[in-house]
């Protein structure tokens, strides 16, 4: 594998008193979706924000594109070029959709090549772009915070869940656009409980469980193997 | 999996009127509050000076409460402080206005207006600088507690009313009000002070100026998603804290040019006016909705009116009427007229 985007190394954060992440070790390879996965509770979300800055980890080394990023801010971490969508999607309810995409565009307007992208990706962002982002169903949340992530290029895309809640027409349009998001040579470290999703989308796979990487490898090779599959996350698996 | 997306084309409906008119209302409450006051005051002209003293009164006190709904919204600190701005703002400008004597009686408008600018300005500064000076040393500690940032703004205010002792001595400083606007004009045969028509003029200023800057400006658009999610607005590439103290700063300054304005209102200051003001603005902040300017602006036209009203029909009534309106209002909107979203 060349030079990963993103290493973390024996990375443990607490959060108040609970140890979270118990040491992780992480290779996010460039130019390809990695899925992180593993049960509820096994540190997923915890690393993401711990990459973001936004908790802080008490251990460990975080390096971006080889520098180390432990200790900045998440919004010095956000400009070293790191897009998210939070695990709770992150909309501003009071602004409208087009100051949502506009507040991400950190160079001041969202280029025009880009949003017609979205709006390609999304119709619905177009139809409710002079609406406050509140009033929009949670799929439609759930676009905007993928739209804002990538309404400029970004070295990496930290992606929690996009899937929660969602119905499976709405799934199918994240999935679509996502994938051309990959096609385009986009860096991902994506959490995912949607191993339909997960298959189709990931090249990588990372498996989590209590606060530890205990499995990587590829995603041909996890899917291909429903004993692996059970024995790492405990899925009875649909047939592929 | 599927590759392709179905086609879920999202269609616009129309709301009934009664839920397009919903977010109105509020704004609706002063014009319906002056109408009510002309229906039930038996005079004209007495409805007329009253209406103008209540929206001057309601100006003024916008321009103290709007940087504190702010502080709240954005930083969700609870600055019992917010007093010692508007009384060392009231110092400041009125001694630049003493020293500046010959432009202030002057009968020239320019030069008192000059004079007033001159006060503004350096009651500006001052309260800006103490404002950073403030949240660094007291508020920043203390982020996240609302029992302690009661606790230490408090005694910061008590720090500041004291400093107000030391500096300007212990005895109430009267002011008198630049030479031109001294007086009244009288419109349709009521009488209309000069100095309450500026301060309506200033507020509308400090409201339009401040609606332009958070509706217009990525600044305003960084500070208003910071009210409901500072989080995001960090993980989206913006310093928070740099904004934080910003607004902090802002609306120390505001305090301070509310203190100005307030001490030529009442012609006389004391180091504990702010303290005594910060009834009135709680109330107005609360009612409001907690982080709305919008809300605050409404929240201070209304209780500027309804007091001015009760005391011209009751006395007594005025005593209670803002707390029995914060009730009233309260219980119609429980989270304020402009209720701001906050992230869980």
């Amino acid at each position: 594998m060349s030079d990963p985007i993103l290493r973390l190394k024996g990375v443990k954060t607490d959060i108040a008193q609970y140890h979270i992440l118990h040491g992780v070790d992480l290779d996010v390879p460039r130019g390809a979706v990695t899925m992180l996965l593993g049960r509820n509770g096994a540190g997923k979300t915890t690393t993401l924000r711990t990459i973001m800055g936004l908790w802080k980890p008490h251990q460990g080394e975080i390096l971006l594109d080889g520098a180390h990023i432990n200790g900045l801010n998440p919004a010095q971490i956000a400009r070293r070029g790191i897009g998210f969508v939070p695990e709770d999607m992150g909309i501003f309810s009071d602004l409208t959709v087009e100051e949502n995409i506009r507040l991400a565009a950190l160079s001041g307007q969202p280029i025009p090549e880009r949003l017609d992208w979205i709006f390609e990706a999304f119709p619905a962002l177009r139809t409710f772009w002079k609406s406050a982002a509140g009033t929009l169903s949670g799929g439609q949340k759930q676009m905007l915070s993928v739209a804002r992530a990538v309404v400029e290029d970004r070295e990496l895309y930290l992606i929690d869940e996009p899937s929660k809640g969602l119905a499976p027409a709405i799934v199918a349009t994240l999935a679509k656009a996502l994938k051309d998001l990959k096609n385009r040579g986009a860096s991902i470290l994506m959490v995912e409980q949607n191993f339909s999703l997960a298959k189709a989308l990931g090249d990588h796979v990372a498996v989590m469980d209590d606060g530890k990487i205990i499995w990587t490898g590829s995603m041909k090779e996890l899917a291909s193997d429903t004993g692996l599959q059970e024995r790492l996350m405990g899925l009875k698996m649909e047939t592929a | 999996m599927t590759d392709a997306a179905p086609s879920h084309a999202p269609t616009m409906t129309k709301l009934p009127l009664a839920e397009r008119l919903r977010p109105w209302l509020p704004v609706l409450l002063v014009p319906v509050l002056i109408v009510v006051g002309y229906l039930i005051i038996p005079s004209q002209s007495s409805w007329l000076t009253l209406t103008v003293s209540g929206l001057a009164m309601g100006m003024m006190i916008f321009v103290i409460a709007s940087g504190m709904t702010l502080v709240f919204g954005l930083m969700d600190v609870i600055n019992f402080g917010h007093g010692a701005f508007i009384s060392f703002g009231a110092f400041v400008g009125t001694t630049v206005l003493l020293a500046l004597g010959q432009m202030t009686g002057a009968p020239s408008l320019l030069l008192n207006l000059l004079a007033i600018a001159g006060a503004v300005l350096a009651a500006m500064i001052v309260t800006g600088g103490m404002g950073w000076a403030f949240e660094r040393a007291i508020v920043r500690p203390v982020y996240g507690s609302h029992l302690k940032q009661i606790l230490v703004t408090m005694g910061g205010l008590i720090v500041a009313e004291q400093l107000i002792y030391v500096i300007w001595g212990g005895h109430e400083i009267v002011i008198a009000r630049p030479e031109t606007l001294k007086g009244a004009i009288t419109f349709a045969g009521a009488a209309l002070e000069k100095y309450r028509l500026v301060a309506v003029g200033v507020g509308l200023i400090v409201f339009l100026a401040l609606r332009l800057v958070l509706r217009r400006t990525k600044l305003g658009l960084i500070v208003r998603a910071g009210v409901e999610n500072p989080e995001m607005v960090q993980a989206l590439g913006y310093n928070i804290t740099r904004v934080f103290v910003g607004v902090f700063i802002a609306g120390s300054a505001l305090a301070g040019l509310g203190g100005v304005m307030w001490a030529l209102y009442q012609e006389v200051i004391t180091a504990h006016m702010g303290n005594e003001i910060m009834i009135l603005v709680f109330i107005v902040v609360i009612i409001g909705g907690l982080g709305s300017v919008e809300g605050c602006f409404i929240g201070a036209l209304t209780v500027g009116l309804v007091q001015n009203y009760a005391a011209f029909m009751e006395p007594k009534l005025a005593l209670i009427s803002n707390i029995a309106l914060m009730v009233a209002i309260l219980m119609w909107r429980p989270m304020g007229m402009v209720p701001v979203v906050k992230a869980k």
